[in-house]
């Protein structure tokens, strides 16, 4: 349990990697989530995306989440969650989320509850640049 | 009660700083630093209904208390808020 990975880092992610960091001899799926830089909002064209946190907080919340997850799949082997934060341009993955369980049910179910949480509870911002403006997403008004 | 308030994303820009020290009353919550915090930079006002408040590495009501050398953030709705599910987009479209 202790490998479980949780951080907000400025680099690049790697699928690859995350996958591997999951790794575990009772698994038997690993399912990724990977979020990436969609290149519109509602139709505008987006130029690139700034990613913003409370890191040290943000860890922790995602700590919780890997806990919440341990406690509701017991058939969950290892979790690792990643965000970056920075500059991000399209196509580009801004979280990573890597769950492996000893059956695929659980490691879908648990990636998915992973996801919608941390959408919820980790503090995270990203601002929107586009061609003629910049908007904090989740702000009325920007 | 000397409280040192973290300002994130939106709010950093809009005050033009990272973080505002304070002094509140003894007993003083959540709700004083804020209104402590938009006297000094009335901007921030409208967000109110939005904000977000963290001590430490968890999230707080306004009523919650301040101790003394708190530390409290102040945050913008979480980045998930637009994008929270398919429904969301397709809905715009």
């Amino acid at each position: 349990m202790d490998a479980d990975i949780f951080a907000v880092v400025d680099h690049p992610l790697s699928p690859d990697e995350i996958a591997a960091r999951v790794d575990d001899p009772g698994a038997g799926g690993i399912v990724i989530f990977s979020g990436v830089v969609r290149n519109e909002t509602g139709g505008r064209p987006v130029k690139y995306l700034e990613y913003e946190a409370h890191a040290p907080m943000a860890e922790a919340k995602l700590r919780e989440i890997g806990a919440a997850i341990r406690g509701r799949w017991p058939g969950v082997k290892r979790v690792a969650m990643v965000h970056r934060i920075g500059r991000l341009d399209i196509g580009e993955s801004s979280v990573l989320i890597a769950v492996s369980a000893a059956h695929r049910g659980d490691a879908f179910e648990a990636c998915r509850y992973a996801i919608d949480t941390l959408k919820q509870t980790v503090p995270v911002w990203k601002k929107e640049h586009f061609e003629d403006g910049e908007v904090w997403v989740g702000l009325q008004g920007g | 009660v000397r409280v040192r308030v973290h300002l994130f994303a939106r709010y950093r820009e809009v005050a033009g700083r990272e973080q505002v020290d304070l002094e509140i009353p003894e007993g003083g919550t959540v709700q004083s630093a804020w209104s402590a915090v938009v006297e000094r930079h009335p901007a921030l006002a409208q967000y109110r209904p939005f904000t977000l408040f963290a001590v430490g590495h968890d999230y707080v009501e306004d009523d919650h208390r301040l101790k003394p050398g708190d530390e409290l953030c102040l945050f913008p709705p979480v980045s998930g808020g637009r994008d929270a599910g398919p429904a969301a987009g397709d809905a715009r479209r």
